[in-house]
């Protein structure tokens, strides 16, 4: 009886452990299939996120490329017109200076007043009898050209420093009165010798592109 | 040279004096004001009426600080503006004046601001499209060289910076910018978007801020498209943007009623009509020459407000803008079939299709708001309806050239239909459903 009941015991015992072992055997396989599930929907994910970070990485540096090559662009257009402008700023305070000079002389030389009373009186007396005056603007010019000459006989030149070869000279002449011819080169020969050279070279550089 | 000056200045108003008589000045003619003891150049001034009892005179820079003391000196010499290529990246003022605190232009050349009618045989039947890089306006409303249209758009609608995208992405050569009535942080913007876009070098901008003399405002249309003109003359493709054109329309309003002219409707002046026109009419493909197309903005409370009523007997179409977005159902471009035909061949068609489904999806909103349209193609027609309003009548962002904005629209309509629910030819569908 008792030796039965030992025995019914021991299979019960082997039996649990059976199903111990199998259970475990089971568990452990399941394990790892699920951690290989895992490690493999990982990897998945991983390559997924990588290949997603390389696109984004190309589309960012491609984007930042762009930005960058803008970037340059701007600041090119920007010097180039800072460039321009700074010569029309040379040509314009030249121009003021010459107007500052000049314009003041032909101004006391031939106002309104003077060219009433004086020329006028002095044409008018000259002729007997009834009297009409009449000046034809090319007349005017030439009256104008004659008296701003009388004021300007000799040439005028302008020079950055006393032994630097570039200058602006004026010339006065009976036809065509006082012109300020200056082109960008002039100018810029002119004053760019007072100026830092890497600076005068980038500005000339830029210009000409 | 001698110039005649006067010293009886009749009476001083808002914006303008009169003079007893006609002291020897054409319409048109500049004059200049001058303090009466130093000689001092105060502003100048340009003669708006001429009759035998009195002439009268548009001051530029207001009437403050003026008296009937102040002297007036002739300049025998029409209103013109300077034009230099030397312009291009600065900005000036309606008198033309250099605005942007950089060193003055030396001007090439000075143009007439009369705006004289161009010789209609010199015109150029319109033919050329105008790329803008915005969908909604290069696939379904074209603009085209020498075209005249408003964006109408209410009064707190983005219209200024829809101006600086089209301006950012538009292929022209020259774009002339003028602001009347800016806020500075209007007129900030503007310059900051050309400058990031790279196009400032194309740009010349003629602004007049809010707190400007009226006058300058009223001039400056006259002196941008005087300048346009000599680069339209050059051989360029200008693009001119005229904001606000209802500020301008105001500011006439004020000068007309300063004047004691009869007021017509809303107290504008009666000529308001022509006064617009001659100005959009600047607008032309000159045979042998370049071209001037002309886009103004118009802000409007209601379409049957004088401006925007006149504005659209005159132009070519509109754009309008409701909620930030360019709105397909309101907007037309009237010159748009001489160009579209000629572009790639799904163009007219993939227009016509999503135009109608749209109608149709704002049919099947109009039902869903009421609870009904339940069945599955009303549902896509709505899908449909949110994508479309979402990435194609949104005018802002990078500019797209015409080709990918086609594929776009293509892309679109796959997301929603079936080929077969388009409508589009069977051909069309064979060669483009799939690629997008």
């Amino acid at each position: 009886m008792l030796t039965k009941k030992n025995k019914e015991m021991s299979d019960n015992k082997e039996n649990l452990e059976g199903i111990v072992s199998k259970l475990k055997e089971q568990g452990i396989n399941a394990g790892e299939a699920e951690k290989q599930r895992i490690v493999d929907e990982a990897k998945k994910q991983a390559e997924a996120l990588i290949a997603e970070a390389e696109a984004q990485k190309l589309t960012i540096i491609e984007e930042a490329n762009t930005k960058a090559e803008q970037a340059e662009k701007n600041a090119q257009t920007a010097l180039k017109q800072a460039s321009r402008d700074m010569i029309e700023a040379t040509k314009v305070a030249v121009l003021k200076y010459m107007e500052s000079i000049f314009g003041n002389l032909s101004e006391s030389l031939f106002t309104q007043d003077q060219y009433l009373e004086e020329l006028t009186k002095a044409v008018v007396a000259s002729i007997n009898g009834n009297k009409t005056v009449e000046v034809p603007p090319a007349t005017l010019k030439g009256m104008q050209a004659f008296i701003i000459k009388a004021g300007l006989k000799e040439e005028v030149s302008l020079q950055p420093l006393a032994n630097s070869e570039a200058k602006i000279a004026v010339h006065s002449t009976e036809n065509s009165g006082v012109q300020f011819v200056l082109s960008d080169s002039d100018v810029q020969q002119a004053m760019f010798t007072l100026l830092n050279k890497d600076l005068v070279e980038r500005i000339t550089k830029n210009q000409e592109a | 040279m001698i110039r005649k000056e006067i010293n009886k200045i009749s009476e001083v108003g808002k914006a303008l004096i009169s003079v007893e008589g006609n002291p020897g000045v054409a319409l048109n003619h500049v004059v200049e004001l001058l303090e009466a003891d130093s000689n001092q150049s105060l502003s100048f001034a340009k003669a708006i009426n001429i009759t035998e009892d009195s002439t009268r005179f548009q001051v530029f820079n207001g009437t403050t600080g003026l008296s009937t003391n102040t002297k007036i000196r002739m300049h025998e010499i029409p209103l013109t503006a300077g034009f230099s290529n030397k312009m291009l990246g600065r900005s000036f003022d309606g008198a033309g004046e250099v605005a942007d605190g950089g060193p003055d232009v030396i001007f090439e050349k000075e143009v007439s601001t009369r705006l004289d009618t161009l010789n209609p045989t010199v015109r150029n039947v319109p033919k050329q499209a105008l790329w803008t890089g915005i969908p909604m306006i290069d696939v379904f409303n074209t603009l085209v060289k020498s075209q005249k249209i408003p964006i109408f758009a209410g009064p707190t609608e983005p219209y200024n910076r829809l101006l600086s995208q089209i301006a950012q992405g538009a292929q022209a050569d020259v774009i002339i910018f003028a602001g009347i009535g800016l806020k500075f942080d209007e007129y900030h913007y503007f310059k900051e978007q050309l400058s990031q876009s790279g196009n400032i070098d194309k740009t010349i901008m003629f602004t007049h801020l809010a707190g400007d003399s009226q006058i300058k405002g009223l001039m400056l249309p006259d002196v941008a498209l005087s300048v346009a003109r000599e680069f339209g003359d050059q051989g360029k493709d200008v693009l001119v943007l005229l904001t606000d054109m209802t500020n301008w329309s105001n500011i006439l309003r004020n000068v007309a009623n300063y004047q004691d002219m009869i007021p017509s409707l809303q107290g504008y002046p009666g000529s308001l009509y022509s006064e617009l026109a001659k100005r959009y009419e600047v607008a032309a493909d000159i045979e042998g020459a370049g071209s001037i197309t002309i886009i103004g903005a118009t802000t409007l409370e209601s379409l049957e407000d004088p401006v925007p009523d006149n504005t659209g007997y005159i132009t070519e179409g509109q754009f309008f803008l409701e909620n930030g977005k360019l709105k397909l159902a309101r907007s037309l471009s009237r010159l748009k079939q001489g160009v579209n035909g000629k572009t790639r061949g799904d163009h007219r068609a993939i227009m016509t299709a999503m135009a109608s489904l749209l109608a149709d999806a704002e049919k099947a909103y109009e039902a869903s708001e009421v609870g009904a349209a339940n069945d599955a193609f009303s549902q896509k027609l709505l899908g449909y309806r949110t994508d479309f309003i979402e990435n194609i009548e949104e005018p802002f962002g990078e500019p797209i050239e015409l080709e990918p904005a086609l594929d776009k629209c293509w892309a679109i309509l796959k997301r929603h239909f079936e080929p077969t629910e388009t409508g589009l030819s069977k051909k069309l569908i064979e060669e483009y459903w799939d690629k997008n």
